[in-house]
């Protein structure tokens, strides 16, 4: 007969008795996972870093799970606070500016917009201006701004949801995602005038 | 643009951000993350281990118990030595022992 594997409170209690290869688990379990958040949030070549600084803070942190909710959340939350962290630094030494897009870009805005193309919508969706215009929209928005678009707008979260990922009250994630969704709009209209 | 404009525009982003798979850890990568972890525990003695564990989850009690008795000691007030004499005195053993020494 097959062992059935441990829940994940039996592995945390585990580790938490001082058998820490039993993390392992975890890791194992919730890599992809992470992967998963981080590596829609982060460019590609600090996905495997912040997914490490990931694990590392649930680890350090690992006694302060109180096991009233699902590990799965927790440790998303720490992946999105680990993502949003990381902007916080990117933000004082950035640099996007408009000459990053081209007219093509304006063109499958107006395109989007206007329903002009011949191309059906998933197929304007794959077009690459369409991840680059994503890309820079999110680049022009603040840490916080960013964060609570990618996770209300792009990922469809609720504001509860939000709130919790972010460890922010309800009334803050919803003002910011409305100055978000604001911003997105004024930078959308700037790409097409 | 309208309302509509933008909800489709979002619409398109949502496609664009959800599509995609995920990038595969790097090799060595677990090995990397577990090793770290490895050396975080063993760098933390007992002593520390006990502030995790337990003393630090005691904190926010201790917080509470001194709060209490600041709010008590600010409603009742007392003069130390006064109420230590008193204490004595009502006590009858201590009350007995003075009155064997005729103070």
């Amino acid at each position: 007969m097959m062992k059935e594997s441990p829940s994940d409170a039996e592995v945390i209690q585990e580790v938490l008795q001082g058998d820490v290869d039993r993390f392992e688990i975890l890791l194992e379990r919730y890599k992809r996972y992470v992967f998963t958040i981080v590596g829609r949030r982060v460019p590609y070549e600090h996905v495997d870093e912040i997914a490490h600084e990931t694990f590392i803070q649930a680890y350090s942190s690992l006694s302060k799970f109180r096991g009233d909710g699902e590990f799965k959340d927790w440790i998303a939350s720490i992946a999105v606070r680990a993502t949003y962290a990381f902007w916080r630094k990117q933000y004082k030494n950035r640099e996007v500016s408009m000459g990053a897009l081209g007219d093509h870009h304006k063109r499958w805005v107006q395109e989007i917009v206007n329903r002009t193309s011949i191309e059906s919508f998933d197929r304007m969706v794959d077009r690459k201006e369409a991840k680059e215009l994503l890309q820079w929209a999110l680049g022009k928005l603040t840490p916080e701004e960013r964060a609570v678009l990618e996770l209300t707008v792009l990922e469809g979260r609720s504001v509860k949801e939000t709130a919790a990922l972010l460890g922010w009250s309800p009334v803050n994630v919803k003002v910011r995602a409305f100055r978000a969704r604001s911003k997105l709009k004024k930078l959308m209209e700037k790409v097409v005038t | 643009m309208q309302k509509g404009d933008v909800s489709r525009i979002e619409r398109a982003f949502r496609k664009v951000y959800c599509r995609g798979e995920p990038k595969e850890a790097s090799q060595g990568w677990e090995e990397r993350v577990m090793s770290e972890i490895r050396a975080i525990d063993a760098s933390m003695d007992e002593p520390s281990r006990f502030m995790d564990r337990i003393f630090w989850r005691l904190v926010p009690a201790f917080c509470a118990l001194l709060f209490l008795l600041t709010i008590v000691n600010a409603v009742t007030p007392v003069i130390p030595h006064e109420a230590y004499s008193q204490g004595l005195i009502q006590d009858p053993f201590v009350l007995t022992l003075l009155r064997m020494f005729g103070l």
